[in-house]
């Protein structure tokens, strides 16, 4: 197991290191530089020519991009990811302020989709092929092809718009609309109110997923020989489908919670844009329009590290789960 | 193990046939193909024929090509309007129009077409009899948008996917195929590219590029989305080149492009479209949330995405998120029905389960 | 009464090709203690008589009618009506199962001893550590090796030999007055097969366990079965005591079966009391599937003793269904011209 997961990691440094390069070298030859990003949203912050140079060595900007990569990828294994240059504050700074608003959203949605899509999938394969089990697949696959952003919008149309100056309308944008000393207790209900419809956006479409991926490896295994041993041993059917077939369900599943877990710190770029939520997918947005070069390295590694790790997680849990797996 | 031969695909065929949703998605694709193919003839303010000085033309061609609309027009100053300088230039000329008078790109004007009040624009173009779907802010047709903007919606999804597909067919059959060294690079080389963040990617790229075009957003999208296949195609092959009668081919002397290409590939086909498929919808899906954050083609090219980005800033215009949205979701539906439709045709397992 | 008693059982299929009687009217029976082999070539029924017992059957397959009287302190149930409750007591329970395949047949998450003893779990009401001495007073009743060890290993661990010997110890748990044994040796090896089949008969004895032993091999039935039931095309065409089967096959199906075992010295008499080669090596043809069973009787396209007319002994074997009759005391046969056949066709004639 210990040789397995060197391997591994060391392969997965290997990778880290070609896909942060590729990224650094994309962003390096995006049109444009934070100073000049930042100085056409803004004319009257124009400056001299000398400012400006000086300015771009400041920010090592003056370097080519290899250059600047080694110099990135030095800092970094002294475990400084460097200064946003628009934001002028440390990148990990940013990231910590970012990703509790990101948790808030996806945890939120990660335990809402697994809380239904475990008992959902479960029903639809005990009731596979009645009207009830066939109407809800079908929901369900609808859901599954529903485009997130075209959801975000009508559910803002509906709550923000339609029900506005009604007991149901909900905030449209932001995290909270109240100031920050106010109490606690309003607080936690005005960001809870503010999370209703990126969480409901974030929600659905895993769930539809998950529910008919359930569906789908339970129909798999209730077709195994093992099954039909159960049930000649007198079983009952939801001692069959839950302690023999979805016992064995749980080995394709756990690759598929592993392989949720960039999404899950990750947060939602669309969602998270839609609704302006102060998370992680929004910095990466706005650090990428800004051409803010350490915010966008910082998050793109991060981003690389959660799936590299996601994927290690998926193989690793898989051994723990299924006996006739081991990594050695 | 048999080779799957012409048999194989007649039998797919009869159970892809059985399924009534499968079957009425690929009728929808068809349908949508057909708007694609007349959509000028369908919406447009351009006569579909016309008989101008004693000629034929035919200038709703211009909608596919700028330069496919007759030089004749913009020598004698029509400017894009044909109803009224058609009959005046020449009062003997006639024309067939589109079923439906409404221009894609711009705001049609009081009296274009006779007896026709303009288009109302910004936050009062709600859907009426002129203009069914609504106008968006510039007061331009949503419809006519809609049925111009089919065409980007199946391109995208081809174009991407046939480069996706083309290009993870051609690594995963490599790592597949030979193993050793080559299996290590081809797995790190999909390995990396299912690393890096696609929107970062594509953002990226499109902004390196000087003036993108929907193709290059095509192009981006197949050739970031090509890993899931990869990962696919090189199962099937490290599966397939134990079988026995790979075996019997290598025996007989074939070379590894003939085994790849004439023995394993059709057997691996079956199971790397279903990916491709789904790949269509999710492309569809990409290229539209592109255009909604503003990254999409640039006009004259219009896409569905770009019609629900022109709500984002005036969530009032509920007919802008409606219509189009609605079309999005119903095409990655049929692509994603014809996706599980095709599993449950090939799946060999699953066939055994029916019988 | 015997222990179970199967009347007229049909089980179909309901495929979109139309339905296809896979079991057509099978009656049978067995005795508390003896063991019964059902034997047939695959496809003919045999496996999905097994599976209608315990009601196993999966869709689209349904137990049309018939019945399956299982004797009992209470008197008989019928198996085909009885509640899905109270089958389940039977199930494991009362009747124990064995599969063709253990390789599949276990469930690879679960280990040996959990499997085992959660057939006691189920039926005994009894503590878990209960079960669990259950299971491995079980393993070494079946004569696995190092059993302690074995207890928490899990299927992929053991060879297919060790895996069939789980099976029976599992099947075997809770003491039932039938084991329901479905091809349990053919995924086997020769040797091991041997030692199952030994195995199996010496339970039997230890244990006074009643066993259907469905099998396509008639040198496991000669030694291990008191009687044989012959399955053709999902009717019982011959039923009879082992020895007088063996002795005296009157079905022209059973001949050929018997003449196509792989024994030279082999010498068969038939009725009328010569002494003759057997007539044919192997039964030409193939097994008709179940939706294209001919008219008549369904072995006529491949019986060398088949009449195409009819004649003052009887009528013509493809248009007439024989019916299963006693020839002789305790000798069923389904064949017009039982005991009676006259001389073989010339192989090369026969039609397939």
């Amino acid at each position: 197991m210990a040789t397995y997961l060197l391997r591994r990691l060391l392969l997965g440094c290997v990778t880290l290191a070609a896909i942060t390069c590729i990224v650094y070298a994309l962003a390096r030859n995006m049109p444009g530089n934070p100073l000049s990003a930042q100085m056409g949203e803004d004319p009257s912050r124009k400056i001299t020519a000398e400012d400006y140079a000086r300015m771009q060595r400041a920010y090592g900007l003056d370097k080519s991009w290899p250059e600047g990569y080694l110099q990135w990828a030095g800092n970094l294994l002294r475990g400084d990811l460097g200064r946003s240059i628009t934001r002028k504050q440390p990148v990990t700074t940013l990231i910590g302020e970012r990703i509790g608003p990101t948790l808030l959203v996806s945890g939120s949605a990660f335990v809402l989709i697994w809380l239904a899509a475990v008992p959902l999938g479960l029903y639809a394969s005990a009731r596979s092929g009645r009207m009830d089990e066939r109407a809800t697949s079908l929901l369900l696959y609808a859901l599954y092809s529903f485009p997130t952003f075209v959801a975000a919008l009508f559910l803002q149309v509906l709550f923000a718009v339609w029900l506005r100056g009604t007991a149901w309308e909900l905030p449209l944008f932001g995290m909270s609309d109240l100031p920050a000393d106010a109490s606690l207790g309003p607080r936690i209900l005005d960001v809870a109110r503010h999370m209703i419809l990126p969480v409901t956006c974030q929600t659905y479409v895993s769930l539809a997923y998950d529910s008919r991926f359930i569906k789908a490896t339970m129909e798999e295994a209730i077709r195994q020989d093992y099954v039909r041993t159960a049930r000649a041993k007198g079983a009952g059917p939801w001692r069959v489908l839950f302690r023999h077939a979805f016992r064995n369900t749980l080995i394709p599943l756990v690759t598929l919670l592993g392989l949720s877990l960039p999404a899950l710190i990750g947060g939602s770029i669309i969602i998270e844009q839609i609704f302006t939520w102060p998370g992680m997918g929004r910095l990466f947005f706005e650090s990428i329009r800004e051409r803010d070069y350490p915010t966008i390295m910082g998050l793109a590694l991060m981003f690389s590290v959660l799936t590299l790790l996601g994927q290690l997680l998926a193989d690793v849990l898989y051994c723990l789960v299924d006996p006739r797996v081991s990594v050695a | 193990m048999m080779q799957r031969s012409h048999g194989f695909w007649v039998e797919a065929w009869r159970r892809y046939r059985r399924r009534p949703l499968a079957m009425a998605a690929l009728a929808f694709v068809a349908l949508l193909i057909l708007v694609a193919t007349f959509a000028p003839a369908i919406a447009g303010t351009k006569p579909v024929l016309c008989r101008y000085k004693g000629q034929l033309y035919a200038p709703c061609l211009g909608y596919f090509d700028r330069r496919f609309e007759p030089a004749i027009f913009t020598k004698d100053k029509f400017r894009g309007t044909y109803p009224r300088n058609l009959a005046e230039k020449d009062p003997g000329s006639w024309a067939i129009w589109p079923l439906f008078f409404q221009d894609p790109y711009r705001s049609v004007r009081a009296n274009e077409w006779p007896g026709r009040p303009e288009n109302p624009a910004m936050d009062q173009g709600r859907p009426s009899w002129t203009n069914p779907f609504g106008t968006d802010q510039a007061g331009v047709d949503v419809l006519a948008k809609m049925v111009h903007g089919t065409t980007v919606a199946l391109l995208v999804g081809f174009v991407s996917m046939g480069i996706a597909g083309t290009i993870g067919i051609i690594v995963g059959a490599i790592g597949g195929y030979f193993g050793g060294w080559v299996d290590m690079l081809t797995s790190r080389l999909t390995e990396i590219v299912m690393c890096v963040p696609t929107l970062v990617l594509i953002l990226a790229i499109l902004a390196i590029i000087e003036k993108p075009t929907i193709w290059h957003t095509m192009a981006i999208i197949g050739m970031t989305g090509w890993t899931g296949i990869a990962r696919l195609t090189r199962g099937e092959f490290l599966r397939l080149k134990g079988s026995e009668y790979v075996m019997a081919a290598r025996a007989v002397g074939a070379g590894p492009a003939r085994i790849m290409l004439r023995h394993i590939l059709p057997n691996a086909l079956a199971p790397i479209l279903v990916p491709i498929t789904f790949g269509i919808a999710s492309a569809i899906l990409t290229e539209s949330g592109l255009s909604f954050l503003g990254f999409g083609p640039p006009p004259p090219s219009a896409s569905w995405g770009s019609i629900l980005n022109g709500a984002r800033s005036n969530l009032g215009m509920w007919w802008l998120v409606l219509f189009p949205g609605t079309a999005i979701f119903l095409t990655v539906l049929a692509y994603n029905l014809i996706g599980e439709g095709l599993q449950e045709a090939t799946d060999p397992r699953l066939r055994e389960a029916r019988k | 009464m015997p222990l179970l008693d199967i009347r007229n059982l049909v089980t179909s299929f309901h495929t979109p090709g139309g339905r296809v009687p896979a079991v057509d009217g099978v009656s049978l029976s067995i005795d508390r203690g003896k063991t019964l082999g059902l034997v047939g070539e695959s496809g003919c029924g045999k496996s999905v008589t097994a599976m209608s017992i315990l009601r196993l059957v999966s869709a689209p397959g349904v137990i049309e009618s018939g019945s399956i009287l299982l004797d009992g302190a209470g008197g008989a149930v019928d198996l085909v009506s009885l509640p899905e409750q109270e089958l389940r007591r039977i199930r494991g329970g009362r009747i124990g199962m064995i599969f063709q395949e253990p390789m599949t047949s276990l469930n690879p998450v679960f280990t040996v001893g959990a499997q085992v003893a959660e057939a006691v779990l189920l039926h005994k009401g009894c503590s878990r550590e209960a079960a669990r001495a259950r299971a491995l007073e079980m393993l070494k009743l079946v004569r696995l090796a190092d059993p302690e060890r074995r207890l928490d290993e899990y299927p992929h661990q053991l060879s297919g030999g060790m895996r069939q010997r789980v099976m029976i110890a599992m099947a075997l748990a809770c003491e039932p007055d039938l084991v329901v044994a479905d091809e349990p040796t053919t995924a086997l090896d020769v040797t091991i097969q041997a030692q199952i089949l030994d195995l199996l008969a010496d339970l039997r004895r230890r244990l006074g366990t009643a066993i259907l032993l469905i099998t396509h091999d008639l040198g496991v039935v000669a030694e291990t079965c008191d009687e044989v039931a012959v399955m053709y095309a999902g009717r019982i065409v011959e039923r009879a005591a082992t020895e007088e089967l063996f002795r005296q096959p009157l079905h022209p199906y059973t001949i050929g079966l018997l003449a196509a075992r792989p024994d030279p010295d082999m010498v068969l008499r038939v009725a009328g009391g010569s002494i003759v080669r057997p007539p044919l090596v192997t039964i030409p043809g193939m097994v008709p599937a179940p939706d294209h069973f001919p008219a008549g009787c369904r072995f006529h396209p491949r019986c060398a003793y088949a009449r195409d007319q009819p004649d003052a002994d009887g009528p013509a074997c493809s248009a007439a269904v024989a019916e299963l009759l006693e020839i002789e005391p305790g000798h069923f046969v389904r064949c017009h011209y039982a005991g009676r056949l006259g001389e073989p066709r010339p192989v090369g004639m026969v039609r397939s």
